[in-house]
């Protein structure tokens, strides 16, 4: 463990009068690929946006890529939950590939012809380069996906906070999505991602933080994901994690 | 009163033209602003607004004694953020859904409103009928000098709340679409997605009370909505949105002006049920369209794709 | 004093049976306005407020009786017409269902503006019976008129009442209501109909423009005090009937402001007002759900939350 890329010192957050993260205290190693693991209403988005500063904290302090989140915003790329977007909006890919670059542009200015280019460019990376026109809502759930993580690409960004990228995903796509996050953390950039699918975790993940509103445990895949933890992350409720974390069975856990 | 007329038709008067483009210029304005209402899904707070900013308007009444337009904008405009404000905060702490807690806000303060007319009504002459579908026939009566040209008032102000309109959504375009499409991407990059939602609302009321003297708060509603719903069921793309609402909303202005003129009734409601029947004609249009589409497959639609649409809640 | 005592002491015939119609038809709003908002069509009323405007000029038009019993049948006939013409529209998915409800609102009430101008404009077509619908005016309402009200009154209470435990599943759960054979169709149906015969029932005292709060604030303010279904019914009826009681009182006795709303207070209004009041109060002190002890508890929360508090590392 090197550098560290994010790291929690102590946070809680609060909606109404009721705690939904408790004292979260831990660190993710830079150049990694960290899974956010826990069951449903474990706070796991929340801690996404209170790592962007999304959410007040109730306590506690959040360290992006050695600073405050407002002085990083620019190196932050963010991939929201599908539920947060409203697909019914007239937008095509290439216009949402654009939205990566608002955050540089100056208030009044709007994107011109070099973000144009650049922005074709990152659809190509993620293999959408001919569908640069067409309707967000005419996509599917996987070129969706692949769409948003283009508009990240866009942000040039070294920290990549991706709230649920496989969701609605074909295993085609993502697998394509995994090459692309491959290559950004050889490129030296983080991908701290919220993921569902116990049974992938070992194989594409480094790192892994384990989340029930307080932090189970923190640390590299190989002795962090383990029967045990995940154990007392779900509160022992499901029989088939032991199996998800020792071998291949396709477990799906917290939906 | 503006003479002489400028047409050869008697039905058609100078009177009548400045009526007709008095009703374009607020149709237009409205229609433009409107087009985000529906598209952030928020057409029903657009009715909430253009109900609450009454006790503005009558509180300007009162402490002014005159019927000002600068002291009821600023009035209006305050309490047309209140509204969205209110309406949010009810939401969230009286465990209310957006719907009722919309209803509780602006009843209250139209309630609000009308009785302070009602004390209002000593100093000024207001008629609360009139508030509600506004007076749109007058409008030709009540003239300013501009440019050395005789202008009435309420078209001098709409051509000038028009002006700003499209200025502001030119210039903060971009922040209109991001905080529409993705706001938790757009808060993400540092955008102020909850400056952006009361710079709208403060918009929407602005453009209320400019409109509301030529055709009423319950009229205006549709001005805002309906161009902008119609133009949707049209087009996928958001700038022929905006052009096509642009056009739709002076289109029913002229029909429904015309068409008043025609039957001698009120013009602002001949808009606004010009404006329901463009609505409805163009959903079954479009439902039969796409019908006749299906049963013709060589004619079918750009290819769709097969993963189910995610349905927002 | 002597009216204030007269009214309070309900020595009138008339008043005494204009208030206890009033009351009836607030408390059996408050409690189908609570299903609507559980079943999430709060605003429902609201439409159908608005279409009954056209529909009083139309039955004006139609029928010779121009009795209030016949009017509000008109009213009736068109807010159920709306409904269902929003429905047909709500089957096309791009037709936003709140685009669609505020252009309703707005454009059935522009179609009843147009239609009471022609009346007006025809000869004997005196508007001053149509404006009352307005604002309301309770104070006009005759003995035979506020039996009508009762009536109504009565039987949506009695229906609601009867259907209190097919309702309440309708709302919670439709989906399982379905799944165990309940007709959700048909009790949707039924609710529906249900918010049109009181909206309509309610025009006479509270007017087209805020009938809808009578389905709304209640039902809100109910919501501050009880979670559960049969509490949060009878505290939405009591705090109905007593805005109405109140409201009602208070426009009659309280001295007019000799404005231009037939020089005295609007009973509409005044009843709004009062169950705002009431709305507030209970946001402000319920015991569970009020925001002093949500204030509270979240400043205790936050002194108990100590900075860098436990890692379990």
């Amino acid at each position: 463990m090197t550098e560290v890329a994010l790291s929690f010192h102590g946070v809680s957050v609060a909606y109404r009068s009721e705690l939904v993260l408790e004292g979260i205290d831990a660190a993710i190693p830079s150049s990694s690929l960290c899974a956010i693991v826990g069951p449903n209403g474990a706070g796991k988005s929340t801690l996404i946006k209170a790592a962007l500063g999304l959410v007040p904290l109730a306590a506690g302090s959040v360290s992006v890529l050695g600073g405050t989140i407002a002085s990083r915003r620019r190196d932050v790329a963010y991939v929201p939950q599908r539920e947060s977007v409203d697909w019914e909006f007239p937008i095509g890919a290439l216009e949402v590939v654009l939205m990566g670059a608002y955050g540089r542009l100056g208030i009044f200015r709007g994107p011109g012809r070099a973000e144009r280019l650049q922005a074709m460019d990152c659809l190509d990376q993620v293999g959408l380069a001919s569908f640069a026109d067409r309707q967000i809502s005419q996509l599917s759930g996987g070129q969706q996906q692949r769409v948003f993580l283009a508009r990240a690409l866009m942000q040039g960004a070294r920290l990549f906070l991706m709230d649920e990228p496989f969701a609605g995903v074909d295993a085609v796509t993502e697998d394509a999505i995994m090459r692309v996050l491959a290559a950004l953390r050889g490129r030296g950039c983080t991908i701290v991602a919220v993921h569902h699918d116990l049974a992938t975790v070992r194989d594409r993940f480094d790192h892994v933080l384990l989340l029930n509103k307080r932090l189970i445990a923190s640390g590299p895949v190989s002795t962090t994901f383990t029967g045990p933890l995940l154990q007392r992350t779900y509160g022992g409720r499901l029989a088939l994690i032991a199996d998800a974390s020792s071998g291949p069975a396709p477990g799906q856990a917290g939906g | 009163m503006i003479d002489p007329p400028i047409t050869a038709m008697p039905w058609f008067t100078a009177d009548d033209a400045w009526m007709l483009a008095t009703a374009v210029l607020a149709s237009v304005s409205c229609g433009l602003v409107g087009c985000w209402l529906v598209l952030r899904r928020l057409s029903l707070l657009g009715d909430a607004i253009s109900h609450a900013v009454l006790p503005g308007i009558a509180g300007a009444f009162l402490l002014t004694g005159t019927r000002d337009v600068l002291p009821m904008l600023l009035g209006a405009t305050i309490i047309g953020i209140a509204t969205a404000f209110i309406s949010s905060a009810l939401g969230r702490w009286g465990r209310v859904d957006r719907d009722a807690a919309m209803g509780v806000t602006f009843t209250s303060l139209f309630a609000l409103g009308v009785v302070m007319m009602s004390l209002a009504a000593r100093q000024v002459d207001l008629d609360p009928g009139c508030v509600l579908h506004g007076l749109l026939e007058f409008v030709p009566f009540d003239t300013v000098a501009l440019l050395g040209v005789q202008v009435p008032r309420a078209a001098a102000w709409l051509g000038g709340a028009l002006m700003v309109d499209v200025v502001l959504m030119l210039a903060f375009l971009k922040h209109l679409r991001a905080t529409s499409f993705d706001p938790a991407h757009a808060a993400s990059v540092g955008l102020r997605v909850s400056l952006v939602h009361l710079g709208l609302m403060a918009t929407v009321a602005a453009n209320t009370v400019v409109a509301f003297e030529a055709v009423g708060s319950i009229l205006v509603v549709a001005m805002l909505v309906a161009p902008g719903a119609t133009a949707r069921l049209w087009t996928d793309r958001l700038g022929s949105m905006l052009w096509l609402a642009a056009g739709i909303a002076a289109a029913t202005a002229i029909v429904g002006t015309l068409a008043a003129i025609g039957f001698n009734t009120s013009a602002a409601g001949m808009i606004a049920t010009v404006s329901m029947v463009g609505y409805v004609g163009s959903v079954a249009a479009v439902a039969a369209g796409r019908t006749v589409r299906r049963t013709m497959p060589h004619a079918s639609t750009p290819l769709t794709m097969q993963q189910p649409r995610s349905d927002r809640p | 004093m002597p009216e204030l005592l007269r009214l309070l002491s309900l020595q009138d015939a008339s008043t005494r049976m204009v208030m206890l119609s009033t009351a009836s038809l607030a408390m059996a709003a408050a409690l189908v306005g609570s299903l609507a908002m559980l079943r999430r069509r709060a605003l429902a009323g609201d439409a159908v407020a608005h279409a009954s405007l056209p529909g009083i000029c139309l039955a004006w038009f139609v029928a010779g009786d121009r009795s209030l019993a016949v009017l509000l049948l008109g009213a009736l006939v068109l807010g159920l017409a709306s409904m269902a013409t929003m429905a047909l529209v709500q089957r096309w998915p791009k037709a936003r269902e709140d685009a669609t409800t505020a252009i309703a609102i707005s454009g059935f009430f522009g179609l009843g503006i147009v239609l009471s101008r022609v009346i007006q404009n025809q000869p004997g077509g005196n508007r001053a019976g149509l404006d009352g619908f307005l604002f309301g005016k309770a104070a006009t309402i005759v003995s035979t008129d506020a039996w009508l009200v009762l009536g109504v009154a009565v039987a949506v209470a009695a229906t609601v009442l009867a259907l209190r435990k097919e309702f309440g599943l309708l709302c919670f759960d439709r989906d399982f209501a379905a799944g165990i054979g309940r007709p959700v169709h048909r009790l949707d149906a039924i609710l529906l109909v249900l918010v049109a015969l009181v909206t309509v029932a309610g025009l006479p005292s509270v007017g087209v423009v805020l009938v809808v709060a009578l389905l709304v604030i209640p039902p809100a303010a109910a919501r501050c005090w009880s979670g559960s279904l049969r509490t949060m019914l009878a505290v939405a009826a009591v705090i109905g009937a007593a805005s109405a009681v109140i409201g009602t009182g208070l426009s009659a006795v309280l001295p007019p402001p000799g404005g231009a709303v037939g020089g005295g207070w609007p009973t509409g209004p005044m009843i709004v007002l009062t169950a705002a009041a009431l709305f507030v109060v209970s946001l402000a002190v319920a015991p569970e759900r009020g925001v002093l002890v949500a204030l509270w508890r979240h400043h205790r929360l936050r002194a108990t939350v100590p900075p860098g508090h436990g890692s379990t590392r």
